[in-house]
């Protein structure tokens, strides 16, 4: 595989790291155990030794004059402690000799040097031993120690001392030999044994800043082994514990050291045991993967995993897997080709569908209709139609079949033709509505409905007639108000076989137009599933009197849109707008100028472009005729010629006024023209001829001082 | 309204437009303008909106200054609304209409 991912965090790397976790938890636990039970048994050790100390120094201390016998093992320990911190500052090279330290010391720590001792030859002797030690061969650890606190000679043995010394002075306590010298009277020879009373620190085990101890120092001086003295020390514990840091740190490096080797091990084995076997499973996914984006049929991998684990169940898994893709495969394949077929033939349907409704705009002398239509699917539920039972009867109705797809489609193809044709042959609305109902209701096994509106729309009445058969009713926008055609709902169609509709009548004047839609426009949810609802439409139409009806549709989209969002249509959108046209116009001249007459032509044609042209052209003949004479005939230079063109119940009305006199021209003009026109052609005699057989009817009357002819086409 | 002309074997004048007060006027203006030599003029008319009895006034002033020099003249293609013109002003029967 070429483009092989790089593994962040592979499973090996996370076996590693888990190890390490583990380990160092359980060395952590193991080291804070260990060294805090080392700890509390040197300090047992030490508090026993301490005691133990104190109270035989007090039994051959014998200062019964002074406070010292009364001191605690503690208070003899800090003065110790605050000499020694003394001492241990002292630059030595300061010093000409030993003594004139000693002095100093003595004099600065008269604590450690009591006067009055009883026996104070002892006094001296311990003097005289403590100078004879500096002078002798232990003269640098002696340094090193820099005092003895106390040493007495043992009352109850003469051959026994007893010393309180600082610690120090042994160096080579690390062999666990203590050297030591008790005096000139005394000589110690090398046979005289040094016995630690606190076995602890040869143990090594020491905490805190400064520990006291006590050790007795024996002698076979007399052949038996006798104790000559003790030692009362202080001890530096950071020493020791410096002494001590590396057999700790060995310890820890031991424990990290088979930590690692365990890791490692755990690692390999886990590669072998686990990760090659995931790899093997990998790879052959990837080569399936591989031969899939190929193309290529299918060869069954098998990755070939020896363990018998869980990592082979999957194994087998994967295999069965792979036998499944190929059925998949063949199916999907399969299924892609039927799908194709489908689409084209839904295609089809769907152009089908749209061909079968009627033209989206209508423009004609009655009224103007615009119809917009958005299906959902390819196929939609939604439809409508419209057609003229007469000249100033048309009949509109919008629909909307239950369910979606094909069949719902066929089954708005029959509502469609059933409709129309009920509507044309039954002379009662509502005859006609309970006929196709029983149609549809007969045999309807699936149990599809149609929800519609049927009206009737009398351009002459200025009415509408409807029957509402479970459809979202209607508005009529009249004066820049919405008005709800909120009567009677009967049930859908195609439900109830014999169900009796009852219709409604509603006033819909000129300039007034009504706005069918289907539930898919007050239904369109927004992404917080709220409808966009009846309030929104009538907001959006209200004060759209004035409006082309297209801009109205455009206006309620754009709305729609805003209000929706991303949301995806999930029902059929359909609208139809249909506006009782005020078909009417008026055109005012004050000049006497045959240039016009095609200037009214033209504007007449402009505004009626939707009328036949033979109705146009017959308008066109009649103003040259009539405008041409009061041009011609009319003395008077400041003529002034009002034109009003009008729809009247489905016929063109058209009134030409003017400030000439009072002439009806259709009343002298020559009936029998022809016989004579060799020899005369009357200027405008025989043009009447002609406006009288284009037109219906013909009026001419006198009024206020204005000539009127009133044509009827 | 526009004037076209073909001549040839006869003089074919193809009008497009109305033939009205105004525009009746250029008709005659134009045609009195050529030297009409073919023995026969056609009105084309496929083209023509309209007539009023101006137009026909010009026609007919056409046709009698044809006839003077023996020549004829014919009307083709006339549209619904002017086939009416002619046949409510009978001159259908005075002008050959085809």
């Amino acid at each position: 595989m070429k483009d092989k991912k790089r593994l962040h965090f592979p499973i090996l790397l996370k076996v590693i790291l888990l190890g390490i976790i583990a380990s160092f938890i359980a060395g952590t636990v193991a080291v804070v155990v260990s060294y805090n039970n080392m700890i509390s048994k040197a300090k047992e050790d030490l508090n026993a030794d301490g005691i133990a100390a104190l109270e035989y120094a007090n039994t051959y201390y014998a200062l019964d004059s002074t406070t010292r016998k009364t001191d605690s093992f503690e208070v003899v320990r800090d003065k110790v402690i605050e000499g020694y911190d003394y001492v241990k500052n002292v630059e030595l090279s300061n010093y000409s000799s030993f003594k004139d330290y000693e002095k100093e010391f003595e004099n600065a720590y008269p604590y450690f040097y009591p006067k009055g001792l009883p026996g104070s030859k002892d006094y001296f002797e311990f003097k005289r031993v403590y100078n004879d030690i500096t002078d002798t061969l232990f003269n640098a650890s002696f340094y090193a120690s820099q005092y003895t606190f106390y040493a007495m000679k043992d009352p109850t043995n003469p051959n026994r001392f007893i010393f309180i010394t600082d610690s120090r002075m042994g160096t080579s306590m690390e062999k666990n030999v203590f050297y030591f010298c008790v005096g000139s009277h005394y000589d110690l020879k090398p046979t005289d044994q040094i016995f630690d009373i606190g076995h602890s620190y040869i143990k090594g085990y020491r905490l805190g800043s400064y520990e006291t101890r006590f050790i007795e120092i024996k002698s076979d001086d007399s052949g038996d082994v006798e104790t000559i003295g003790y030692l009362f020390a202080a001890y530096e514990t950071s020493r020791v514990s410096s002494d001590y840091a590396p057999i700790l740190r060995n310890e820890i490096l031991i424990l990290l050291g088979s930590g690692l080797a365990v890791i490692i091990l755990y690692a390999v084995l886990s590669y072998f045991m686990f990760v090659r076997n995931i790899n093997k499973l990998n790879k052959a996914a990837v080569d399936v993967s591989n031969q899939l984006k190929a193309n290529k049929p299918l060869k069954t991998i098998n990755p070939n995993i020896k363990s018998r684990d869980e990592i082979k169940t999957l194994e087998d898994s994967f295999i069965l897997m792979q036998d499944q893709i190929v059925n998949y495969v063949d199916i999907i394949k399969k299924d892609a080709k039927e799908k194709e077929k489908i689409n084209a033939e839904l295609e089809i349907a769907s152009k089908i569908q749209l061909d079968s409704l009627p033209n989206n705009k209508c423009d004609d002398y009655n009224c103007s209709l615009r119809a917009y239509i958005k299906p959902a699917k390819e196929v939609s539920g939604d439809f409508y139609d419209y057609f003229y039972l007469d000249d100033h009867r048309l009949v509109v109705s919008i629909c909307d079949v239950s369910g979606k797809g094909i069949p719902a489609s066929l089954f708005m193809m029959k509502g469609k033709e059933l409709i129309k044709s009920a509507v044309e042959s039954y002379d009662n609305l509502v005859d006609a509505i309970n006929s196709v109902n029983n149609m549809l209701a007969k045999n309807n096994k699936e149990l599809l409905f149609i929800t519609s509106f049927i009206g009737v729309i009398d351009f002459k009445k200025n009415e509408i007639k409807y029957v509402n058969a479970g459809h979202e009713k209607p508005y009529i926008v009249s004066d820049n108000k919405v008005t709800k055609l909120d009567g009677e709902s009967n049930i859908v169609l195609g439900v109830e076989e014999g169900y009796e509709f009852k219709a409604e009548s509603h006033k819909f004047n000129k300039g007034d137009y009504l706005f069918m839609f289907t539930d898919g426009l007050n239904e369109s949810i927004n992404a917080s599933e709220e409808e966009f609802g009846y309030e929104r439409i009538e907001k959006t139409i209200a004060s759209t009197s004035e409006l082309p009806l297209e801009e109205v549709i455009n206006k309620v989209n754009k709305n729609l849109n805003d209000f929706i969002g991303k949301k995806e249509q999930f029902d059929d959108i359909t609208m139809i707008l249909i506006r009782n046209k005020k078909a009417e116009f008026d055109l005012h001249y004050e000049k006497k100028d045959y240039s016009i007459i095609n200037e009214i032509v033209d504007k007449f044609n402009d505004s009626f472009s939707y009328l036949e042209e033979k109705t146009r052209s017959s308008v066109g003949i009649i103003i040259d005729e009539l405008v041409n004479n009061l041009v011609s005939y009319e003395k008077r230079e400041d003529l002034v010629i009002d034109i009003h063109f009008e729809y009247v119940n489905g016929d063109l009305k058209l009134t030409i006024t003017s400030n000439g006199k009072d002439y009806d021209p259709f009343k002298n003009h020559k009936e029998k023209f022809l016989d004579k026109f060799h020899s005369e052609i009357a200027p405008g005699g025989f043009g009447l001829i002609i406006v009288k057989d284009l037109t219906k009817s013909h009026k001419y009357f006198y009024k206020d001082g204005h000539s009127i002819i009133e044509l009827v086409l | 309204m526009e004037i076209s002309m073909k001549r040839g074997e006869e003089l074919v004048v193809a009008l497009k437009g109305r033939l009205d007060t105004v525009t009746s006027v250029e008709f005659t203006d134009a045609l009195s303008k050529e030297e009409i030599k073919e023995a026969k003029v056609i009105i084309e008319a496929k083209d023509l909106e309209y007539i009023s009895s101006a137009g026909l006034r010009a026609l007919l002033a056409l046709k009698k200054s044809l006839a003077a020099s023996n020549k004829a003249l014919e009307i083709h293609n006339l549209n619904p609304v002017c086939q009416e013109v002619f046949k409510v002003t009978g001159f259908n029967n005075i002008l050959t209409v085809k």
